[in-house]
């Protein structure tokens, strides 16, 4: 059978005006249905700038991004309603409840009343916080506000999801509910796209994989290219150098 | 359709939960602006006259051809608070009234025929009455007429009254003491006209009458108005206005927070978004004037102030309100699109809006100002919306009366709140 093309990234060039920085260089991707792609790579080489973009968030300087076969960000609106974003920073109402935030953002997603409630529910059962859905989400830990921010990502079924460094700063429960989640997600039929320094985690959740280094891709390839060296970070390692990154 | 409805209710519910969580900024927007014009109104009543208060713009009609005119008019043109303007002694008092109606002066004065000889003539009937020792209260009255716009302070127009009465009772006892001088050899008969009665004091034979008459609508005269009348107007612009702190932040906070972004990926159109704040904020804006109404009401009477009358202008009242919220609401909307941080609108939001009020005649009068002051004042929304209010309050003004002073506010309103949301839009992204 084959593979549907969910994402493509021909030549993308983002070269941000106000620091003169060329933050992505010629890029190239291709994300297949069902794939769990790993946006991996140091700090500072355009892992979240890619994201943004394929987001329709920002505009490039060149190349071009299709996302279902529809051209980003111009027919963004056709392209709004099948994908999931879960920003870096988290993308919530700190003075709202868990649930209330969750009533908003379903709301908007167009979602009718009575399905959103049951979906709300178990979705706040499913990543442990239905104990916690009426307190400010300002008063949550920081894991529950990654688990939020990433039930509001996937509340309206989409297809595609978008994770920017989803884990980030938490505890190893929520990770790994967050993780298990994902992957549960993708067993469903989700293709993901996501972003991580963290190759140990990498490792666990991609099944393909891209290394950028200073906007560029260096490295693409499955786990299995991965395998043939001794670990991803070896390998990681041996691609971006030692040095300390910005 | 309904899905539609839904998101837009979604945001209404949005903004409205965050803002009730606000307290600080629910602080800023109904307990500050309550405390002002409680505050600056009691102030006011109590003492006369601020130092600014100077220059007002008063027109002379001086048909005497007497000392007493002359004189009258030499003093006004002396006065350090008052810019005299004396027309033709052939002028009309109704075009002096058109005058002062339109606004081009505060004051106008009118001093009739032949003042100087009927006080003259006053004087001589006096005496010969005190002589012969008849009643004086048949004598004659002489009129003079003060017009006052009813935007001005009461304590000037009452200064220009004092001025007016000095000058008068000043003739008078000048010409009653030359007639007592000439009748010195009289004397005694003076004396014994009296008959041991207790002397009549000269003092109360007043017989000029200074008449003070506020001109509204179409020249009709009404009492003059108390600073209540013109401090709820006042603040309540004021605090429409102040609702840019608030909202700006409101912007920002979200842009930071990283919620406005999310709110991008979603489907739905982008102006619902300014759109929702805008309906909360206009509802925030209702909220404070019937605050500021109510405080104006009863609170003013327990204090011992007069109550603010507003009987029958409900309706025109809320519509200037709408009006000034959509100016105030897009200014706000300007502010958080500029603005790179919470910090930089909240300062910059609270910075201009006092002095937007200032030029705009919030806090001191237009006409008080400085010439330069004057002519910017012109531009400042807050005295749109303050001129709208005064229309309407004082000048007994109706809608249709006042649709100039509506369409600037509205016009200003939509032109800042699409400037500011393409700012916004463009800057979110970048900012992170
Ligand atoms: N809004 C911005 N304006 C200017 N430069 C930016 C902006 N955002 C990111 N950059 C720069 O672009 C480069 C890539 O950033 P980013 O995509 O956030 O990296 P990553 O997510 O991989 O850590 C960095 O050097 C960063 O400094
Ligand atoms: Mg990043």
């Amino acid at each position: 059978m084959s593979e549907e093309l969910i994402v493509e990234i021909k030549d993308l060039v983002k070269c941000y005006s106000s620091s003169r920085k060329i933050a992505v260089n010629s890029l190239n991707l291709n994300i297949m249905q069902g794939d769990r792609f790993g946006l991996l790579g140091p700090n500072g080489t355009g892992k979240t700038t890619t994201i943004k973009a394929v987001c329709g968030l920002i505009r490039y300087n060149s190349g071009s991004i299709r996302i279902f076969g529809s051209l980003v960000p111009r027919h963004m609106s056709k392209v709004k309603p099948l994908f999931g974003y879960v920003p870096q920073d988290l993308a919530l109402y700190p003075t709202l409840t868990g649930f209330e935030n969750l009533l908003v953002f379903g709301a908007l997603y167009g979602i009718d009343g009575k399905t959103l409630k049951s979906k709300m529910n178990k979705l706040l059962e499913n990543y442990g916080l239905y104990e916690h859905r009426n307190k400010l989400v300002g008063h949550y830990s920081g894991g529950m506000r990654r688990r939020l921010n990433l039930i509001v990502g996937i509340m309206h079924d989409p297809r595609f999801l978008i994770l920017d460094e989803p884990t980030t700063g938490i505890d190893i429960q929520s990770k790994k509910i967050i993780l298990d989640g994902l992957l549960d997600l993708n067993r469903g039929g989700t293709t993901l796209l996501y972003t991580s320094h963290d190759l140990g985690e990498a490792q666990q959740l991609c099944s393909r994989f891209a290394v950028l280094d200073d906007g560029q891709k260096i490295f693409e390839g499955s786990l299995d290219d991965a395998k043939s060296v001794n670990s991803l970070e070896d390998l990681y390692l041996s691609l971006t150098g030692r040095e300390v990154r910005d | 359709m309904i899905i539609e409805l839904r998101k837009i209710a979604a945001l209404l519910y949005k903004d409205l939960l965050v803002l009730f969580r606000d307290r600080a900024g629910l602080m800023i927007m109904f307990f500050m602006p309550a405390a002002l014009v409680v505050a600056i109104t009691y102030i006011q009543d109590n003492t006369f006259k601020s130092v600014l208060e100077l220059d007002v713009p008063v027109v002379l009609l001086n048909k005497d051809e007497g000392q007493f005119g002359l004189s009258v008019r030499q003093k006004i043109e002396e006065s350090i608070f008052f810019n005299v303007t004396v027309l033709d002694n052939k002028s009309e008092v109704s075009s002096l009234k058109d005058d002062v109606w339109s606004g081009k002066y505060m004051i106008g004065i009118v001093i009739p025929e032949n003042f100087t000889k009927s006080l003259s003539d006053n004087s001589t009937k006096v005496i010969s009455r005190l002589f012969g020792g008849q009643s004086l209260t048949d004598l004659e009255v002489l009129d003079i007429e003060i017009y006052a716009d009813p935007s001005i302070r009461d304590s000037l127009v009452n200064a220009v009254v004092s001025l007016l009465r000095e000058y008068s009772t000043k003739f008078q006892m000048e010409f009653v003491f030359s007639r007592i001088h000439a009748q010195m050899f009289n004397f005694r008969a003076i004396t014994s006209s009296m008959g041991g009665t207790t002397a009549p004091n000269i003092d109360e034979f007043d017989f000029v009458n200074i008449n003070k008459r506020i001109i509204t609508k179409g020249g009709i005269e009404t009492d003059p108005p108390n600073s209540v009348q013109h401090n709820v107007p006042a603040w309540t612009v004021f605090a429409i206005f102040f609702i840019v702190v608030s909202f700006s932040a409101s912007l920002i906070k979200e842009r930071d927070e990283g919620s406005f972004v999310r709110l991008r990926t979603i489907a739905f159109p982008s102006y619902y978004y300014i759109l929702s704040k805008a309906a909360i904020y206009l509802f925030v804006c209702i909220l404070q004037f019937l605050l500021i109404l109510c405080v104006g009401v009863w609170v003013f009477s327990l204090i011992g102030l007069s109550s603010f009358e507003y009987v029958g202008k409900l309706m025109p009242l809320l519509f200037v309100v709408v009006c000034t919220a959509i100016a105030a609401i897009g200014y706000a909307a300007l502010v958080g699109g500029v603005a790179s941080t919470h910090h930089q609108a909240t300062v910059f939001g609270a910075v201009s809006i006092v002095i937007l009020s200032a030029i705009g005649g919030v806090w001191v009068p237009v006409f008080a100002m400085p010439e330069i002051c004057r002519i910017i004042s012109g531009w400042s929304p807050l005295n749109w919306g303050l001129q709208a209010f005064y229309d309407v309050i004082l000048r007994n003004c109706n809608v249709s009366e006042i649709l100039l002073h509506c369409y600037k506010l509205t016009g200003f309103g939509v032109v800042t709140m699409v400037i500011g949301s393409v700012y916004g839009f463009r800057k979110s992204p970048l900012s992170q």
